[in-house]
């Protein structure tokens, strides 16, 4: 049979016939080239972000604006007020912490007179989809120390949305990328050479050693925008809560129509004159949009909130049971997740006693640290002054908040509590005079 | 001529189209599977446990790992993404092959997983995990992805995991694989499951381990149709039990006071655990033996299939040795 | 012949075209999967497994891990461990872990099955690589790739002949740094553990960047963590002659306290000790975390780089005399003296 006709565009259609039918042997070129492009991506990603890496104590950070504000991890600079920074190439920097959230691990540096340094943006955590490729920048076993060149891993995105306790991460994004201990702080960058997580937890379950197994976690990047004013007014910042209300999971058998579980959570109980009930919402009601997020587990719904700052107002779409028509009406409306003055004043208190100072969020084993003295309160009174620590009350030796709530369980208002107290690294007496306690309705103070 | 040119366009514009994929392919093995891997908590002796799984019928079968569902279990619950939380039965389980059958009640059809024939793997193939890693489908309603490569194959020959029972030819993979995987499925880069997550590893490489879908295709058959051992009145695993015909390997005699062995069956558990003539026994557990009789009696009631740790004395190097107990032949 | 192209055989073609297989799938991750699948069986012919039979093993055992159930993470497991080919007469490269101890016998199996012994040669511990020598000829050797054009995010893989011999394994991942361990080691987070180091770590193209190496019972990292390193296959044929006589060198004695200090936190009038390495010469000096030294025989210091440069004058085995504040019970700063015995930097 002749393969060979006679006419050029029989032949032009033939070969084109061949390439289109033959991919196996083009597949090998095919395959090397699109490894190649990929791998002119992943070069792309890590030469445009490098720059804006930066070291910090143990652990990382990245410089997010070209006058210096870095982010970084609670726990890698929440304990100092100064530091010397170091960028990607060694050159060094004082910066000093401006704003934090020691619960959701995140901290804010400000390089003292930043000056159009290398910088990357905050990306959109919202866009990410699980199978995105991601790269971790950062210093595990800080192998980057004197040559300042931080270490570069690839993963995808394993899961969204993850809720973590102790600490809490509220909105995690789960990755496979490699990260250890000293990656802390650094960021999660996604294809599209934006951050889009800042990475500070890994789970060591498996082999027990502190040393990835495949599961790593970061602070999502919208969550730390909605924070960003916050923290560069300085100080601590407060997630977001729903004021006023407890919630359940829906799908819960013990109250009546709470649909299904998944559905939303609803409003199990409401306390008047709340910004729960301010926003017009009753028991009943079944949250199951906010913000565009559904809160489909309670875990979910905390999530929800505490990714906002106290003090934010957000929109949330909640089912009402109509019982004349035995269907629910679909409803909206604009609910303020806590205020974050009345949680500063809160944490004055203990139980029923008001002692007028806020204690300061070490991770020491000290103490309680004096932060912040009310004016006219029993602290001031007493001649607490901030950075003061208290090591006993009473006989009660005093390490944390937690040592320090057990030992006022009981006490009275009116009733005088000696307490020693370090200053200046002397240790002194001084008495204190709890009052009653001042704000109805506040829910019981965390523990961090 | 027209025909030829259709048929040229619409070939290259299908290949314009899947050349779009970047990480597309994730996204896809995701999505198509998804709704077939569940999540799994039981109370058992030693408390709760967790564990990931599939589901095998579209009326409610589930398939799930022995480790976080042993026989005995009580309140297994299963979670699904959704979130969708159901009650579960033990319909059969085979410690052996380290699977236990569940049956829940769903409201709708479910979706059963695709079988690939694990025979046809080959490392360096695209592999992916997906399942209750760290609780993130009990928690957070997230059943976590990990993708790697199917990275080697090789015969585990102890059970180092936490509860793991199936020593035997392991896939491994570099996706990750974690606590709360135990029973997940290992997915071939389309989608297909090719093997049954397994805790267990290889001290050699401290990777994610995956029994082959073929080395249980015969039990998961049997436990669906109702035909597995344990599911016949009167059966035990794999045929009726011996009970204290466990096969251990080694003699032991009693030496100026202590316990030594005397002696290594070849091919013995004892001898694939590396014991030797010499080596002395001091105790099983938390329990010292004090004589031979103590020894012997312990010896005796010995389990096929039960994992015996011993704390021994190897030329004054003190250790503790792993023995997978096996029936007497 | 005039007309091929009839009606008939260009609907027969074109049935062919729509059929025509989009046969291997198109995404970037299998694409990868397929080129890594041919590096394997193209590098998997110069990688060797290796046993070795010991009267002594004292890196065998680690133990500063944290959980004695774990131990398997930092003891030396049985079995055979993985070695590449350097030369077609069978100059072999390998971790020196791999062979290090009192090594009474050590046998070299090929791709092709045969078995060989292997007499063991020079080693260099500060690379971690060793040197091996079979008695062969037309061994198939790996090219090696253009190091200075190594960039971080390069797509590497690490093939290994551990716990099978007949099936080799395969990790996979990018170059993580490409200048550690004083320039001498690339980085990768492709896994490495006991099963493969020792093993070449490649390029996509098959070609060589470097052997895997330090893998170290002692540290907490390997065993696939995701920090692993390889050392350069220009090191390697830097050190070859002298290994080629048998010359070895050992670890580097760098003085060392057995701390890891906290750098940059301002206001600290001293070095702050975060950590203090397990059975380290600091832990049996009696340094613990947190405290701050603030002189070393005599000399104040304020910064890691100031005390760093008194320990270069210093020797393994010298005492060291220290001043440290550390916070007594009452939380108030104390001075205190503490003599460390300098250690050798395992590390």
């Amino acid at each position: 049979m002749n393969f060979f006709p006679a006419s050029s565009a029989s032949s032009a259609a033939v070969l084109l016939l061949c390439a289109l039918c033959s991919p196996l042997c083009a597949q090998d070129d095919q395959d090397l080239e699109k490894v190649a492009e990929l791998q002119k991506k992943v070069h792309a990603v890590v030469d445009r972000v490098k720059g804006a890496y930066v070291f910090i104590g143990g652990g990382s950070g990245v410089c997010v604006d070209p006058d210096g504000w870095i982010l970084t991890n609670h726990h890698v600079a929440g304990g100092a007020q100064n530091w010397k920074v170091r960028f990607t190439g060694g050159k060094q920097y004082d910066a000093t912490l401006v704003g934090f959230h020691p619960a959701d691990d995140v901290a804010l540096l400000k390089v003292r007179n930043g000056k159009d340094l290398p910088c990357v943006e905050l990306g959109d955590s919202d866009a990410l989809k699980i199978g995105d490729n991601v790269i971790a920048v950062g210093n595990p076993f800080m192998l980057g120390n004197g040559s300042w060149e931080p270490t570069i891993t690839l993963g995808i995105v394993s899961a969204l949305h993850v809720y973590l306790d102790n600490p809490g991460y509220k909105d995690a994004v789960q990755t496979d990328a490699q990260i250890n201990p000293g990656n802390s702080g650094g960021p999660l960058i996604g294809m599209d050479g934006k951050v889009i997580g800042i990475n500070g937890r890994i789970d060591v379950k498996r082999f027990m050693n502190r040393v990835n197994t495949g599961i790593g976690y970061a602070i999502p990047s919208n969550q730390i925008r909605r924070f960003m004013p916050h923290f560069k007014a300085g100080g601590r910042a407060f997630g977001g809560y729903l004021e006023g209300a407890t919630v359940g999971e829906c799908g819960d058998d013990r109250y009546e129509n709470t649909g299904e579980l998944g559905d939303g959570v609803f409003i199990a109980g409401l306390q008047d004159d709340t910004p729960a009930s301010k926003a017009g919402l009753t028991t009943g009601d079944i949250l199951f949009d906010i913000e565009g997020q559904r809160p489909y587990n309670l875990n979910r719904f905390h999530g929800i909130v505490g990714a906002w700052p106290a003090g934010s107002t957000v929109k949330v779409k909640y089912k009402r049971w109509d019982a004349a028509k035995k269907e629910f009406a679909v409803h909206e409306t604009k609910v303020l997740l806590g205020d974050p003055e009345k949680l500063r004043a809160q944490e004055a208190q203990v139980g029923n006693l008001y002692l007028g100072f806020t204690p300061s969020y070490d991770f020491d084993d000290l103490g309680v640290e004096v932060d912040e003295v009310m004016e006219k309160g029993p602290a001031a009174t007493a001649g607490l002054k901030s950075g003061d620590v208290i090591k006993k009350v009473g006989d009660a030796r005093v390490r944390d908040w937690k040592d320090f709530k057990a030992a006022l369980t009981g006490k009275k208002a009116g009733e005088k509590l000696k307490l020693v107290v370090l200053r200046d690294g002397k240790e002194m007496d001084l008495t204190i005079t709890a009052e009653e306690r001042k704000i109805e309705g506040m829910p019981e103070k965390q523990d961090e | 001529m027209r025909t030829l040119t259709v048929a040229v366009v619409l070939s290259l514009s299908a290949r314009v189209a899947a050349a779009q994929g970047s990480d597309d392919n994730h996204r896809k093995v995701y999505d198509a599977t998804v709704d077939s891997v569940v999540a799994v908590r039981s109370l058992t002796a030693g408390g709760e446990r967790s564990g990931s799984g599939i589901v095998v019928s579209k009326d409610g079968l589930v398939l799930v790992s022995y480790a976080a569902v042993p026989e005995g279990a009580k309140n297994i619950r299963v979670w699904m993404k959704g979130p969708k939380l159901y009650k579960a039965e033990i319909v059969g389980a085979s410690r052996r092959d380290e699977l236990t059958l569940l049956r829940i009640k769903p409201k709708g059809e479910l979706k059963p997983i695709g079988f690939g024939e694990s025979s046809r793997v080959k490392v360096g193939e695209v592999a992916y995990t997906l399942g209750n890693a760290s609780n993130s489908m009990i928690n957070n309603d997230q059943p976590s992805l990990n993708v790697g490569l199917i990275s080697g194959s090789y015969k585990l020959d102890a059970a180092r995991g936490p509860n793991t029972q199936y020593t035997g030819t392991v896939f491994e993979t570099t996706a990750a694989v974690n606590v709360g995987m135990e029973g997940a499925p290992l997915l071939d880069g389309s989608g297909k499951m090719i093997g049954f997550v397994t805790l267990n590893y290889s001290p050699h490489r401290f990777l994610g381990n995956a029994i082959p879908i073929d080395v249980l295709r015969h039990t998961v058959e049997q436990l669906v149709a109702g035909k597995h051992a344990s599911q016949i009145k009167g059966g035990g695993e794999d045929g009726p039990a011996e009970t204290g015909a466990a096969w251990f390997g080694a003699a032991v005699v009693e030496q100026g006071g202590k316990l030594v062995i005397d002696a290594v069956e070849a091919g013995s558990p004892a001898e694939s655990a590396g014991l030797r003539k010499g080596i002395v026994i001091l105790a099983a557990g938390r329990k010292a033996f004090k004589s031979l009789a103590e020894w012997t009696a312990f010896a005796k009631d010995l389990q096929a299939g039960a994992l015996l740790t011993l704390t021994v004395d190897d030329d004054g190097l003190k250790d503790d040795v792993k023995i997978l107990l096996e029936r007497k032949k | 012949m005039r007309r091929l192209f009839s009606a008939s055989n260009a609907s027969c073609a074109a049935f062919l075209l729509l059929c025509a297989p989009l046969s291997a799938q198109d995404d970037p991750t299998s694409a990868m999967a397929r080129v890594l699948q041919k590096v394997r069986e193209k590098v998997a012919k110069s990688v060797v497994s290796i046993e070795v039979v010991r009267d002594k093993d004292p890196d065998g055992r680690g133990g500063s891990g944290p959980s004695s159930t774990h131990q398997d993470y930092f003891n030396r497991p049985e079995g055979p461990c993985t070695g590449t080919l350097w030369s077609e007469d069978g100059y072999i490269v390998t971790s020196w872990f791999n062979v290090s101890g009192e090594v009474r016998r050590v046998t070299v199996r090929t791709h092709d099955g045969k078995s060989y012994d292997a007499k063991r040669l020079g080693y260099d511990a500060t690379r971690d690589i060793a040197l091996l020598k079979i008695e062969a000829k037309d061994l198939p050797v790996l090219p090696k790739s253009k190091l200075d054009e190594a960039k971080q995010g390069d797509f590497v893989a690490i093939v290994g002949r551990a716990p099978d011999p007949d099936v080799p394994t395969l990790n996979h991942g990018i170059l993580s740094a490409v200048n550690r361990m004083k320039d001498a080691c690339v980085q990768t987070d492709a896994e490495l553990n006991y099963g493969n180091v020792g093993g070449p770590l490649v390029t996509v193209r098959g070609e060589i960047v470097g052997i895997t190496c330090q893998v170290k019972p002692r540290t907490n990292w390997g065993q696939s963590g995701g920090v692993g390193f390889a050392c350069k296959h220009t090191e390697i044929d830097k050190a070859l002659p002298s290994l080629k006589q048998n010359r070895s060198v050992e670890r580097g004695k760098e003085p060392w306290l057995g701390v890891t200090p906290a750098e940059g936190a301002e206001g600290v009038e001293g070095v702050v000790v975060a950590q203090v390495a397990a059975e380290g010469p600091g832990e049996e000096g009696g340094l613990q975390e947190a405290d701050v030294i603030t002189e070393i025989d005599g000399k104040r210091v304020k910064t890691w780089e100031e005390l760093r440069a008194v320990l270069e004058t210093k020797k393994v085995g010298d005492v060291v005399k220290l001043k440290i504040l550390r916070k007594d019970k009452a939380g108030v700063q104390q001075p205190k003296d503490v003599k460390v015995k300098l250690g050798d930097n395992p590390n």
